[in-house]
């Protein structure tokens, strides 16, 4: 465990700005102006592999950094990575998750990479096709569309690049060349494709050599013997993989690990999956098991120090991005347990063991999500309650019947629903063979609420931004306002993604990833132009309880003889000389409460939602999906949000996902799931968060029991998604005194984890206000 | 059939088995000076009032009709002997500084909650505990109740000081599953001064329960200079070994209830200092001390 420890303390160092890769890729595409995009990317890539600086860092097992000298960030200067460019000054001194900055770093970005991208990004090509919609966006008031900065969120096909090995692909792209010349090279784009697909594998095999070089000089450096072995079987690995396929466990690690770092070179560090990797690393551990070439401990080692490795990367936000991002997390979602493609249990021996090093490494990344179902083990059930209980926040759970369900009603095939991955924070995705873009978006729902209140226009600026409504009398007229603005917002992000779509297309291809991905490299088409078998674009609403409870307010508001004009003003006025009226409305029902009226409002919410973005198509010829997780946006989001007739006050946090509004939840967790069990999941195929925060006092000895009867009852249920943290109110606050001393402490936020003092302020006081106002 | 209660409460674990929803009863018999819940103790409603969340709008003064509010120096002055629980200061408070403490619900009413709760009473083995007050307070509703429950096949607890007739006891006890059963002091002289009644009922229908087959775990809450002094574990054992008692559950006293007194307008007798602490360490040491003997102990309810 020694080994362990040494990389964890490694990646929890200070982070630092890194600006190789933005140096290398820039350098290339300034030489390959006017050649075709995908060829023009395929060579920066390769000039990144094959020239940024590599290390193998003491006591290693895999190889790969995913930078030099990590933990840090890269900049992705194609996407929104310049937006850091006018705070660099401030990143080593800012509040939360500072950047080291070298000054001559800083010079080059400034000087030569920023001027060469400043008409080239993806936000260049997009703003004049949709300045209406980009004015909007700037607000960071009513939506936040992510492909701005690339594509990202997706799960890697590991199994299916491991059955190949790039030397396959770099023969394959070959030999359709020479197909399509033969006939006449008629097909330019897939030509094109062809040959970024030559260039990459290349680019991959050089990579994994340089390594094995790397290992080589170092063996004939160290005087320890134990390691000198270590290191030459490393270099051997390296010899061979990525550029083969893989033939044991170590191997198949290793192999994983080369292809997740290059993909952190080619697309931006958000939500690159790896899949269902207990189910396609298992044939790999089993035979080396059998063989005795390996045993449980060696894997452990090796997985541990996979684990590790995802947390080398941090996000570069700006201070912007950080409030509705917060948390330095990349969102590298793995999936374990669950069904097979026939529905069967198909938890292995893996399983446990990820869980296992999961527990005891309790790191920010990966995001470890773990599917369930009534056929899963009493036994695994039980050891995922234990590690639950004892605090290990870094786990979700997903509900296989309920996940399947949804994704069947988008259209996908029984036995790709049932072979389903999650991504990112709670997205879940058919494995290998979609592109779901399951982030592209999230829409703060409530200021359809506040336009169908004020005639269309924003209470706080005044600006119009929605369409123009009457003024409502009656709760009928409001929410029928409340749905023409809501469609009229959807029908914005809508054009916003489909426009950012087009634009990844033609300013950014991503060739290395279009190779991860089953089907586009048969159909010789990027993933970026709907290469893929599914596409899907996922955005999320924001919000959805706060509109629900305001509905369920307002009409005990009017019952009890106000106005609507009256319950607007106070809005406006943030319940300023209002205090009965909002004493009214805060003490109405609540979603959470396992209260029938509330509920129902907040499940007819997410309906309108859901059945208007579910109805659209998107540019790679899919369709968008619907889901409902915030990461931080909720924080953000709320910030530019005036009061609302639930009785949120103006710039407070909006509600969480499926999760109550914060506060309102008085009878406890099992009220909260039960009212999360109204939703209605199978519309919501790009998944949807539910947080439950319990506090560690109250649960005791009695924890595993309680969250393994609480996880039965969710399933019982029919809930899709459910998080545990289990937290204690006095430790948060100590941790806000004394940042330095909690370094360790994690805690989930809508999908995924995050080292608490690296949380923005408004978002920790958000998450003691949650746990402390719990029984 | 209306009865008076003053809360249900789900998702509880320490009132028994698995995941629960408690139903406080209101009023008791009892007056025991530690009692963490007095709130429970009058049968009658009463008001709370909560000085730190008053806004001093005196709507309140002008609703009560008994006048039983009136403005003091710096919060209001409830005349608690005038007040009659009506409630409607509590409707017009804007802080909601105030609050009623007791309802009359049917059992319909304590169904359609505890049923709520019904997928997780089966996924933890849980279910709902009839707690107080004194449940026996109220017998019919009670028996109401437990009747209701058992014939939706939820099961039940009640949670007693056992200060209750036998006969009325004996009635319910084809319908409860297990009892929370207090035991709040060994000796008989301080029962009566510290709770107001001495404990020769309460022990005769202890033994009587054990005698009946019934599942009982008693409680024994820990004051330590109350009704823990020098030599009270042997006590205390006796008893439990007399009635053939094997399941103990420690409660060490807390401090928590304080701010309660004060809402209700009424005296806190147990300010001490370093109660609590005295209390853990007593908690344990009697525990050692019973499980030495052979007892199955948990601490703070966690069974």
């Amino acid at each position: 465990m020694d080994r362990i420890e040494k990389l964890v303390k490694n990646v929890t160092k200070p982070a630092r700005l890194s600006i190789e890769r933005a140096k290398l890729y820039t350098d290339s595409m300034k030489q390959t102006e006017g050649e075709a995009m995908i060829i023009r990317h395929a060579k920066a890539l390769k000039n990144v592999l094959e020239n940024i600086p590599i290390q193998i860092l003491d006591g290693e097992l895999i190889a790969g950094t995913m930078l030099p000298n990590p933990p840090g960030a890269i900049v992705f200067p194609e996407g929104v990575g310049l937006r850091l460019i006018n705070e660099l000054d401030s990143l080593p001194t800012r509040e939360t998750n500072r950047l080291l900055v070298d000054e001559e770093d800083a010079r080059i970005l400034k000087e030569e990479i920023a001027p060469y991208w400043q008409k080239r990004t993806i936000e260049a090509f997009a703003y004049p096709l949709m300045p209406d919609v980009m004015s909007i966006l700037y607000t960071g008031s009513v939506f936040v569309l992510t492909e701005l900065a690339g594509i990202s969120h997706v799960a890697i096909n590991y199994p299916y690049l491991m059955r190949r090995g790039f030397r396959w692909f770099l023969e394959e792209s070959e030999r359709r060349l020479k197909e399509l010349e033969e006939n006449g090279a008629y097909e330019g784009d897939k030509y094109a494709f062809y040959q970024a697909a030559r260039i990459v594998s290349e680019a991959m095999i050089n990579y994994g050599r340089r390594y094995a070089e790397l290992a080589e000089k170092l063996a004939e450096e160290v005087d320890d013997e134990a390691r000198k072995e270590e290191l030459l079987k490393m270099a051997e690995i390296c010899r061979k993989v990525p550029a083969e396929k893989p033939e044991s466990f170590w191997e198949a690690v290793q192999f994983l690990w080369l292809v997740q770092s290059a993909l952190h070179q080619e697309n931006y560090e958000q939500a690159i999956s790896m899949g269902r990797i207990d189910q396609y690393l298992f044939p790999y551990y089993y035979k080396d098991l059998k063989e005795g070439k390996i045993d449980k401990e060696r894997a452990f080692e090796i997985l541990a120090n996979l684990w590790v490795k995802t947390n080398e990367i941090v996000p570069p936000f700006d201070s912007l991005l950080e409030q509705f991002f917060s948390g330095q997390t990349t969102n590298q979602a793995l999936t374990i347990g669950g069904c097979d493609i026939y529905g069967r249990d198909a938890t292995n021996d893996l399983t446990y063991l990820m869980l296992e090093v999961t527990d005891r490494l309790r790191l920010r990344q990966p995001n470890v999500h773990v599917r369930i179902s009534k056929r899963m083990p009493e036994d695994f059930l039980n050891r995922l309650a234990e590690v639950i209980a004892s605090g290990c926040n870094a786990v979700a759970l997903f509900h296989d019947d309920v996940a399947v369900e949804a994704l069947r009603m988008a259209g996908v095939s029984d036995e790709d629903a049932w072979n389903y991955t999650t991504v990112g924070c709670v997205e879940i995705a058919p494995f290998g063979n979609s592109f779901t873009s399951s982030d592209a978006a999230l829409i703060n729902v409530t200021k359809a609420l506040e336009y169908a209140m004020n005639e269309g226009r924003d209470m706080q600026l005044d600006y119009e931004f929605g369409v123009r409504t009457e003024k409502p009398k009656t709760l009928g007229e409001l929410i029928e306002n409340f749905r023409k603005q809501l469609s009229h917002i959807i029908g914005l992000v809508v054009k916003g993604c489909n426009v950012l779509g087009y634009a990844n297309a033609e300013v950014k291809p991503t060739p290395l990833l279009s190779l991860c991905i089953e089907d586009c490299f048969d159909a010789g088409r990027d993933v970026t132009r709907g290469g893929a078998r599914y596409n899907f674009t996922g955005i999320q609403a924001v919000g959805v309880a706060d509109v629900g409870d305001s509905f369920a307010a307002i009409e005990r508001a009017l019952e009890a003889g106000y106005s609507m004009d009256e319950i607007i003003e106070a809005c406006k006025r943030n319940f300023i000389d209002y205090e009965e009226l909002y004493r009214i409305l805060n003490e109405s029902p609540k979603y959470g409460n396992d209260d029938g009226e509330a509920d129902e409002y907040t499940r007819m919410v997410l309906e309108y939602y859901s059945d208007e973005v579910n109805r659209y198509r998107n540019f790679r010829g899919g369709h968008f999906a619907a889901g409902c997780y915030p990461m931080t946006t909720n924080v953000g989001f709320g910030f530019f949000t005036p009061a609302l007739p639930s009785g949120r006050k103006s710039g407070e946090a909006l509600n969480p996902g499926v999760s109550p509004s914060t506060g309102k939840d008085r009878e406890g967790v099992t009220a909260v799931i039960k009212s999360a069990s109204k939703i209605n999941y199978a519309k919501l195929p790009n998944g949807a968060s539910l947080t439950v925060n319990l506090s560690d006092d109250v649960l005791g000895p009695k924890g595993v029991e309680v969250v393994k009867a609480l996880i039965k009852g969710f399933m019982d249920l029919g809930c899709m998604h459910i998080q545990f943290n289990i937290l204690k109110a006095d430790v948060l606050r100590k941790a806000q005194e004394e940042p330095e001393k909690y370094r360790w402490l994690l805690v989930r936020v809508a999908g995924w984890s995050a080292y608490f003092v690296e949380l923005s302020k408004p978002v920790q006081n958000e998450i003691i206000r949650r746990i402390s106002c719990r029984i | 059939m209306k009865g008076r209660i003053f809360r249900i409460q789900r998702f509880s674990i320490h009132d028994g088995y698995g995941i629960r929803t408690t139903v406080f009863f209101k009023g008791c018999p009892l007056r025991c000076i530690w009692c963490h819940n007095p709130e429970s103790q009058k049968f009658e409603r009463e008001i709370c009032y909560k000085a730190e969340k008053c806004l001093s709008c005196y709507e309140c003064v002008e609703a009560c009709e008994r006048g039983a509010i009136t403005v003091g120096n710096d919060e209001m002055d409830i005349d608690r002997e005038r007040c009659d629980g009506c409630g409607k200061c509590v409707e017009v408070c804007r802080g909601g500084a105030l609050e009623l403490f007791g309802m009359d619900v049917t059992v319909d009413d304590v169904i359609s909650v505890v049923e709520k709760d019904r997928v997780f009473y089966e996924s933890s083995g849980g279910g709902v505990t009839f707690s107080g007050g004194e449940p026996y307070f109220q017998p019919d509703f009670l028996l109401s109740l437990l009747k209701a429950c058992k014939s939706r096949g939820i099961s039940t607890a009640v949670d007693t000081s056992g200060y209750a007739n036998w006969e009325v006891m004996e009635k319910t006890l084809p319908f409860v599953d297990f009892f929370l059963y207090d035991l709040k002091d060994c000796r008989s002289d301080r029962h009566r001064e510290m709770c107001g009644a001495g404990n020769e009922l309460i022990l005769s229908n202890l033994r009587k329960l054990v005698d009946a087959g019934m599942e009982v775990i008693v409680r024994i809450p820990v004051v330590p200079g109350y009704n823990f002094e020098e030599g009270d574990f042997e006590c205390y054992f006796r008893i439990l070994e007399n009635v053939g008692v094997d399941r103990v559950d420690i409660l060490p006293y807390h401090s928590l209830a304080r701010d309660k007194y004060r809402w209700l307008g009424r005296e806190y007798m147990l300010e001490m200092p370093k109660m609590a602490e005295k209390a853990k360490n007593t908690a344990t040491e009697f525990a050692e001390f019973l499980e030495k003997k052979g007892l199955r102990v948990t601490l703070g309810g966690y069974f």
